[in-house]
């Protein structure tokens, strides 16, 4: 058990009230005793209840101080505020953590070396007619990934990669705006699978498997990369403008009607 | 024609007019109605259209925004790849986008393109679960349909353009209305204090009041349903078809914003509750069963309320992410 604990219980909501219900309980030790803890990672658990002061407000928070740091669960919205909470702590072990070590590397591996027979989205294969006008060594597409809008790359993979939107993406050849002008189609035409089969077939494109993907993630093809504090900005001069010009508009119609 | 019947005539075209929803001139001379006059109801001049030198005018720039109705261009001087021009009007506005004179390459990559919404980092306003239309028709392409209908409109106060021009001396011109909306849904608030009331009435959809700031916010009047069921008290929010819940997050995506306060009951009073987060949004849920209606106010907070809450919380959801 942890030299140092104790409880406390948190309620989102102005003026909330909260106590904790239940206190800790701690697992019962292992046969190997003293300070480690099972292989299995151990759960405490506690539970909190919470009740608002403003009808029908239930969000709560709750937290446990153990070994010089809060552990908390994400506030939850809380069905019945007469009822306890139950929140969870795991507490890692030793074990667990070379075995948790163990498959995440494991994972690891499998992702950055996969086996050769996985699939691709996007095939150059070796059947590609020679139409390449630049004559480049045919490198396989790589996908990067720009905020939230993906460019398909070819050509030379020695290429810097793109430092920020604003700068002027380095691509040149015709094909690659091709590609672009594919891509962004194909997002578009989403569910009409039929068109895709006329754009450019020097791809061999997995047109079905890339519009599965975009129904399941439904990101926006195109979005902005841009602080909150950046947005606030452009906004107070949008207003700034809106003012001005509102001004400058009853000046003009007061210089009318006065005539 | 004897007076009467021109007066009733008058009176059938006004209302046929109105419903249309938009104003006229009706030019009275000498207190007789003219044929004139009443021709020009039927025109589809509207009132709010200025004369030509009247409309405001100016140069747009790759990240700008824009509030005041008029006519903007973009020229470009050097390849501009990813550019983004924000729309907002007031809360009670919705935004009309016209193609004037598009100068592009569409065969070269180049695009124009309307989102109806505002989309940050991924994250986008309204989220899908309160927006009627699914993600791909919400963006709109001038490449591809922009010569058929020129004209898009937006379904709340907000919307955004998109473009990517490569040549230098590409160019486009758009100009931006406003359009009045009776039962304004998803809205984002163009200040940090205001005030508002949200309305459903009798419709099956979920509304949000968006403030990209932190802010404290006050609801004077919650009205949902028309009676308080009993049963509904004892359960708690659960179950409730209608009701109203505070969130505050820092992405646009309200789906994906922590909920502060959920509120099922009506009541009359203030309740106040800071959220010290970049977004702070009300939002309702209506079953369409009933009229439902929130009334709320809302004033920044100060830096200093904010280092407060900073430390009366024991992990603010929001000064984490």
């Amino acid at each position: 058990m942890p030299s140092d604990w104790h409880s406390e219980s948190r309620c989102k909501g102005a003026r909330a009230k909260c106590s904790i219900s239940q206190p800790p309980s701690w697992p019962e030790q292992s046969e190997g005793g003293g300070q480690h803890l099972t292989a299995v990672a151990p759960r405490v658990t506690w539970s909190c209840r919470c009740a608002s002061v403003i009808t029908g407000t239930h969000s709560s928070v709750c937290a446990v101080w153990i070994s010089n740091s809060w552990k908390t669960d994400a506030p939850r919205k809380v069905q019945n505020p007469s009822k306890d909470i139950p929140f969870t702590h795991r507490f890692s072990s030793p074990l667990f953590d070379m075995k948790l070590n163990f498959l995440v590397t494991t994972v690891a591996l499998l992702v950055a070396f996969p086996p050769p027979y996985e699939c691709r989205a996007i095939e150059s294969s070796s059947n590609q007619p020679a139409t390449d006008p630049d004559g480049e060594r045919q490198s396989p597409p790589v996908w990067a990934r720009l905020g939230e809008e993906y460019f398909i790359r070819l050509g030379n993979r020695n290429q810097n990669s793109p430092r920020s939107p604003a700068d002027s993406f380095p691509e040149t050849s015709q094909y690659s705006k091709r590609a672009l002008q594919l891509q962004l189609t194909q997002r578009l035409l989403e569910g009409k699978v039929g068109n895709i089969g006329r754009l450019d077939g020097n791809y061999a494109l997995r047109a079905l498997d890339s519009v599965e993907r975009e129904r399941r993630s439904e990101e926006p093809p195109i979005s902005l990369d841009l602080t909150f504090h950046l947005l606030r900005e452009v906004l107070e001069m949008a207003r700034a403008e809106q003012m001005a010009q509102q001004a400058h508009s009853n000046r003009k119609m007061m210089e009318i009607f006065g005539k | 024609m004897s007076g009467t019947l021109r007066a009733q005539l008058c009176f059938l075209l006004l209302s046929v007019t109105a419903l249309r929803g938009h104003a006229r001139f009706l030019d009275i001379q000498d207190n007789e109605i003219s044929p004139e006059g009443l021709l020009s109801l039927l025109s589809s001049e509207l009132k709010r259209e200025l004369p030509e030198e009247f409309v405001y005018r100016r140069a747009l720039r790759c990240l700008d925004m824009v509030a005041v109705e008029g006519q903007f261009t973009f020229t470009a001087e050097r390849p501009q790849l990813n550019c983004a021009v924000f729309f907002i009007g007031e809360p009670s506005d919705i935004i009309s986008i016209e193609y004037d004179s598009v100068n592009i390459d569409c065969r070269g990559g180049d695009f124009v393109k309307v989102f109806d919404g505002w989309v940050m980092k991924g994250e986008k306003f309204p989220s899908s679960q309160d927006h009627p239309l699914p993600l791909y028709e919400r963006y709109s392409d001038y490449c591809e349909t922009g010569v058929t209908r020129p004209i898009v409109r937006s379904s709340q106060n907000v919307a955004m353009l998109f473009f990517r021009l490569h040549q230098s001396g590409s160019s486009f011109t758009v100009t931006f209305r406003k359009l009045i909306n009776p039962f304004p849904c998803n809205v984002i608030s163009q200040t940090p204090e205001g005030s508002f009331t949200m309305i459903i009435p009798q419709q099956h959809r979920n509304c949000s009041f968006s403030i990209i700031y932190p802010v404290e916010i006050q609801i004077g009047e919650l009205s949902l349903g028309q009676h308080n069921d009993l049963k509904r008290s004892i359960l708690g929010c659960a179950g409730s078809g209608d009701f109203v819940e505070l969130l505050g997050g820092n992405g646009m995506d309200t789906s994906k914003m922590f909920p502060m306060a959920d509120l099922c009951y009506s009541f009359n009073g203030p309740a106040q509750m800071k959220v010290g987060c970049d977004n702070t949004v009300v939002r309702m849920v209506s079953s369409g069963k009933f009229v439902n209606r929130v009334s709320f106010q809302y004033r920044l907070l100060g830096h200093q309320e904010l280092q407060q809450m900073k430390g009366n919380s024991v992990e603010d959801v929001c000064l984490r992410a």
